[in-house]
């Protein structure tokens, strides 16, 4: 009697141990890895949204065909003044000088040259991309004054200052840093 | 390496896939199975690449179509993620 009790027991446990075990099998799941040279992830880029609607580049422009002509048809609004930091600069804050040239005086009460932003009041991407890669500023820009635009583009490219065409500048980061370097 | 999730994405899922925004850049990605199920693994407090193949064993039976074998591909799969901003790389 008590050796079929033990048995009995054992057989308990045996099964008490099976119960777990497919409990835990019942729990795992197979993770099947593709080959490397397949991605695991698919991207969208804006850009194709804008190559097929027209829109999100702030210019009102046509759409565009094909994911690498909208890359650049994207637009970046920028100030009207900016220091040669790279910081837009509020009209009220420009001083003009006897020298002819215009400043602001920054906290440190340290007077710093404004330049205007574009006569477009935007680059495009496009532009922005030509003067980056030739090391030449855009028609009628000046050397320092498209230095200071170039400071501000990266501010904004890095969220040091908000503005606006965060999403176009991400798409110029390389040639931005290559720059400035 | 250490891996942790980046604080500018946004999981969604959507039917029977799993979509990360990038605030960032404004991407939408895509994930497969494999990148959604190692994205999970990887704790916001971060880990490497040998943390994330053991957690992910806790949970899943792990077959790789690549001869390097799952910890190598897994280990790749944390770098596209993060290449793609969706990780990104700690300390």
């Amino acid at each position: 009697m008590t050796d079929m009790n033990e048995r009995t027991n054992e057989n308990e446990r045996a099964a008490e141990r099976a119960s777990e075990d497919g409990k835990v099998e019942s729990r795992r799941r197979v993770l099947k890895l593709g080959a490397l040279a397949v991605p695991a992830v698919a991207t969208l880029s804006p850009n194709m949204a804008m190559a097929t609607y027209g829109g999100g580049n702030g210019g009102g422009s046509p759409p565009v065909g094909g994911a690498g002509v909208s890359l650049m048809a994207c637009t970046v609004p920028m100030p009207e003044f900016i220091d040669e930091k790279g910081f837009p600069v509020d009209r009220r804050e420009v001083v003009r000088k006897s020298n002819g040239r215009y400043y602001r005086k920054n906290e440190k009460d340290k007077w710093l040259l404004v330049y205007s932003g574009p006569a477009e009041g935007s680059y495009s991407g496009q532009q922005i991309k030509d003067a980056l890669t030739s090391w030449s500023p855009p028609p009628g820009v000046g050397q320092q004054e498209f230095q200071a635009h170039v400071e501000y583009l990266t501010k904004v490219r890095y969220q040091q200052v908000n503005g606006a065409g965060l999403t176009c500048l991400i798409s110029l980061t390389s040639n931005l840093d290559a720059y400035r370097a | 390496m250490r891996f942790r999730p980046s604080r500018d994405i946004r999981v969604e899922r959507l039917a029977d896939m799993t979509l990360v925004f990038h605030r960032l850049s404004g991407e939408t990605h895509i994930l497969s199975p494999e990148a959604e199920a190692i994205l999970h693994a990887v704790p916001m407090g971060g880990a490497d690449g040998p943390a994330v193949v053991e957690t992910l064993s806790v949970d899943f039976d792990i077959v790789s179509a690549d001869s390097p074998g799952p910890d190598e591909t897994i280990l790749a799969r944390l770098q596209e993620l993060a290449d793609l901003g969706i990780l990104q790389r700690c300390p």
